[in-house]
């Protein structure tokens, strides 16, 4: 018999059967009233041979059905109908697993697309990232001449490239732009194994002083810049003052997150100044290691190469040693610890969740000991009472997990908006956040292990051998002390988590508190700022540029509103580069390297950023290239080189100390924060912009008014000096520091542990409140006889508070202990506090306990209210 | 309490019974119950119930026809038979189903 009509018979072979039944107790019955007996006891000496009809019935059914789908379908139906029934039980269940479930999913989507999915690369474990590597920067650039001898010498590499960032004027239909591109040498796409979309690579010898110049387009930058038109190929386009063949466009999927929003990638085959001297490093290598060669068998080799440079050219290569980082560590390796402390919060928040979840089971579990009882002795066995616990857990945690996935979609969708745009450039790999196998395993994973918990608790809960007394009204001893006794460890559970991450949160509110109150070296209100660009082919000489700056200058600072004006070679607040090597005119120089930032600044910039001056004087706007050269040092370069001395005459040089390059130091200044917020304030030189003038500078303007107001006057202003001259980064440096990936790092995983840690005291105290509720409800009667007794309403009131407050303490102290090993794990996230940062601890410790002490307010004053008359008739 | 799978002696002995009684005779339930009451030493003592669902587990397994058909009282009873596949069941001992 085929399965389909099996199923539409079947119905006709229960009545049969039924009928069948019928008919045999029928016979029965006839035939005792014949052997004399009464009908009425005939009927029941019938029933009583005959057995349970009804579990008859549903065993002879059993025989047709396809057993194990039909229980599940009806254990599903049933499972529903008692959820619906318990309505707030099921969507409290509902929403704080799904909370839970939300905050793990999201967080696992950004971990996967950061850093399980591969780098849009061939063979990414293969590749690397090579550095010169100094004392005070351990990832420094690589010299021109360094790579071309790293390159010769080594054999641990299949393949060797460099590769610098650059910046061009475009002319676009809106004006001439800047747009940001990579040079790079000709092998850097075969290193990385990308093949272009369309058109072709860079051939070997296209980075050449005598190949012509040529362009590879990012997919991007095809489809906005070329219209996506497939004869892009071949087209010339003009980057500042040279045209370039386009010869490729490189794929969609292509990104390279250490310079994100790079369009144009064109070769180092006409080399820059810096490019032709060793002591001048601006590259970046990319190597493929050779198969079977590991990393560190490299870096050994790679130092040794170094140090034999340091021997060969002791002037430049001093100091000068080797890093090899794979290339994918270098590009999420700043990520990776806060998405896994975030990633940790999220598990823990899942736990209390959990935790959570499992207690208002147990409760109900208690109150379902009759039902439990009742279906037992109507013949339920227990496996089959088992799955009806595991498909009610099952239903619960699909209907959360539905949520959770649904949640983390949106939630998701929030945070990535939420990142500021720039920052987004270079975090490339939130284009492949999304559903994907990793995160439908993960999840799927999350999922099971919470069913897991959801059937068990109950199913545990639940001793069978007390079934038929659970049948007995008023079963009341033992049944709420299961409870009491695992909830209550529970509780303690979600206390020690909500503790952890509190601390975890408290720490990173407090370090990004430090971080935006970080001593800056000047006043960040009221700071207008951007780039300026002005094409170099436009001045014959330098004093030209000298003449531009100075009605630059001039024109911004007569502006209304404007209360100050200065230029700058590098913005404040941009990084710890840029950076010479000095040494001092009366010292014996043995060739070490003093590293220093060097910034080319206008005669009004300290002013305008109102930097205090320390000792000595500020420039001139006089002090041109006529003049004696002159510099301004900060207070950490006072402290480092002139300790006890008073630095104001004394001359500094450079390495090669040709007598045009010694500057009379004129002027201390306090320490400008010249590196990210959370970068250490080096040593820096502030020299005159008139003296070596640049055509690429930073304005800022110190307005009297709001900021903002006065960006497009300025922008105006400039434009109307020149025409052709471009303007970029636009904004004010209140933004910059808010939009800073530091403060936007510290202040993103604040906010989210906080987050956390905020459900997270919510749901303890909840289920700190639920336990002591609960277990006040089941002694209602042992407090009424207390009472009755003369117990004081005052000592019921200390019993309960002191019933919750002994798990309020153990939860404090296991989450004490916990956070203490926990946040040690995060001291990298950490900024200007220390992971056991005492007032933190004890602020959380306080919140927390104040909290459950209020949550077990209420039920203990509701113990006290307890009429004793009441209490015990009730029972 | 009656637990489930608490049959008999074994597991399909109550259905070998039933076959080996209906090889003899085309029985309707009642009567079938009491021939194997009669047969096996009141092995069939704790519930007559129990006939049932062995019953129906053989009628899905074809070793086994029920029809209804009125009976010699002019009742509408459900009459069994074996069926060849049964017949070759009881001969080669199987006593699984």
């Amino acid at each position: 018999m085929n399965w389909l009509t099996g199923l539409l018979s079947r119905r006709r072979m229960y009545d049969d059967l039924s009928e069948e039944i019928q008919v045999h107790l029928h016979e029965k019955v006839e035939e005792l009233v014949a052997a004399g007996v009464s009908r009425k006891e005939a009927e029941q000496t019938a029933r009583r041979e005959f057995g349970n009809v009804t579990l008859t019935e549903s065993e002879g059914r059993e025989a047709w059905q396809w057993l194990s789908v039909e229980n599940f379908v009806s254990d599903l139906r049933f499972g529903l109908r008692t959820l619906r029934k318990n309505l707030a039980f099921s969507l409290t269940s509902i929403m704080v697993l799904g909370l839970g479930l939300c905050a793990c999913i999201s967080i696992f989507m950004f971990v996967d697309a950061a850093l399980i999915q591969p780098l849009p690369y061939q063979n990414v474990s293969r590749l690397m990232s090579l550095y010169e590597s100094v004392e005070m920067i351990p990832r420094a650039h690589l010299s021109y001449a360094d790579y071309r001898d790293w390159k010769k010498q080594n054999t641990v590499f299949e393949a060797m490239d460099a590769w610098t960032e650059s910046s061009y004027l475009l002319r676009t239909p809106s004006g001439t732009k800047p747009v940001q591109g990579v040079r790079v040498t000709d092998g850097f796409f075969r290193t990385l194994g990308v093949i272009p979309a369309l058109g072709r690579d860079f051939y070997s010898g296209e980075d050449r002083p005598e190949a012509p110049p040529s362009a590879i387009l990012t997919y991007t930058a095809w489809q906005n810049r070329f219209g996506a038109r497939p004869d892009v190929i071949g087209q010339l386009v003009t980057l500042g003052d040279t045209a370039y063949t386009v010869v490729g466009v490189l794929p969609r999927e292509f990104h390279f997150a250490l310079r994100g929003q790079a369009e144009f990638w064109t070769t180092l085959r006409n080399l820059e100044y810096c490019e032709q001297r060793r002591s001048c490093h601006n590259l970046y290598g990319v190597a493929r290691l050779k198969e079977g060669v590991s990393i560190e068998t490299a870096s050994t080799q790679m130092k040794g190469i170094a140090q034999q440079l340091q021997l060969q050219y002791a002037d430049t290569n001093r100091g000068q040693d080797a890093a090899v980082v794979p290339l994918k560590e270098a590009i999420v390796g700043n990520v990776r610890p806060l998405l896994l402390v975030l990633l940790t919060g999220a598990g823990l928040l899942l736990l209390i969740a959990c935790v959570n979840v499992a207690s208002l089971l147990l409760v109900r579990s208690e109150s379902r000991r009759r039902e439990i009882a009742v279906r037992s002795a109507l013949g339920a066995s227990r496996a089959r009472l088992l799955v009806q616990f595991v498909t009610e857990g099952s239903v619960l945690v699909a209907a959360s997990l539905a949520l959770g996935l649904f949640g983390a979609e949106w939630v998701t969708r929030l945070l990535v908006v939420l990142i500021p745009a720039e920052l987004r450039a270079n975090i490339p790999f939130l284009a492949r956040l999304g559903f994907n196998l990793h995160v439908t395993v993960f999840a799927g994973a999350l999922a099971l292990l919470a069913a897991g918990l959801f059937c068990l608790t109950p199913a545990l809960s639940l001793s069978f051998h007390q079934m038929r007394e659970d049948l007995a009204e008023g079963s009341r001893g033992s049944a709420g002390n299961t409870w009491r006794r695992i909830g209550a460890k529970l509780v303690v559970v979600e206390l020690a988590v909500a503790m952890i991450l509190l601390v975890g949160a408290g720490l990173l509110g407090k370090s990004f508190y430090r971080l935006l109150h970080v001593e800056l070296g000047f006043q960040p209100s009221h700071l207008a700022m951007m780039d300026v660009v002005v094409p170099a082919s436009r001045f014959d000489k330098n004093e030209q540029v000298v003449t531009f700056a100075r009605t630059v200058e001039d024109r911004v600072s007569h502006l209304p509103g404007v209360a100050a004006v200065g230029l700058t070679s590098k913005m404040v607040l941009t990084g710890n580069d840029d950076t010479v090597w000095i040494r001092f005119a009366d010292r014996p120089y043995h060739g070490e390297h003093n590293e220093v930032n060097e910034r080319k600044v206008s005669a009004g910039y300290l002013t305008a950023l109102q930097a205090p001056l320390i000792g000595g004087r500020f420039f001139s706007d006089a002090e041109d290239s006529s003049k004696p050269r002159v510099v301004i040092i900060n207070q950490a370069l006072a402290r480092q080189y002139f300790a006890g001395e008073d630095p104001i005459g004394k001359k500094i040089g450079d390495i090669d100390s040709s007598p045009n390059s010694m500057q009379e130091i004129v002027g201390v200044v306090k320490d400008i924060r010249e590196g990210s917020l959370d970068a250490e304030t080096w040593p820096a030189i502030y020299e005159p912009l008139n003296q070596q003038p640049r055509t690429f500078f930073t304005l800022v303007a110190r307005s009297a008014q709001s900021e903002e107001s006065v960006l497009s006057t300025i922008e105006a202003t400039l434009r109307n000096i020149d025409p052709d001259l471009a303007t970029m980064n636009e904004g004010t440096m209140n933004q910059a520091i808010n939009e800073s990936p530091s403060a936007y790092l510290h202040r993103s995983s604040a906010w989210l542990v906080g987050g956390f840690a905020s459900l997270a005291l919510l749901l303890s105290v909840v289920g700190l409140y639920g336990v002591v509720a609960y277990s006040v409800s089941q002694r209602t009667r042992e407090i009424g006889v207390r009472m009755a007794l003369g117990a004081q309403r005052g000592s019921v009131v200390q019993m309960v508070l002191g019933e919750a407050g002994r798990l309020t303490a153990f939860g404090l102290v296991i989450g004490l202990a916990c956070a203490v090993g926990v946040t040690a794990l995060m001291r990298s996230v950490l900024f200007g506090v220390e992971s056991w940062d005492l007032p933190t601890l004890v602020g959380v410790a306080v919140v927390l306990t104040v909290s459950a002490l209020l949550a077990s307010y209420l039920p203990a004053r509701r113990a006290s209210n307890v009429d004793p008359v009441v209490a015990l008739r009730h029972e | 309490m009656k637990k489930h799978g608490q049959r008999d002696l074994f597991p399909g002995a109550l259905e070998m019974m039933i076959l080996r009684t209906l090889k003899r005779h085309r029985l309707q339930g009642y009567a079938l119950c009491q021939q194997i009451k009669l047969n096996s030493n009141d092995l069939l003592q704790i519930e007559e119930g129990s006939l049932y669902p062995a019953l129906q587990r053989l009628l899905k397994a074809e070793l086994v026809k029920a029809e209804w058909t009125i009976s010699s009282t002019h009742r509408r009873v459900r009459v069994s038979r074996i069926t060849m596949a049964g017949t070759s069941h009881v001969r080669q001992g199987n006593f699984q189903l």
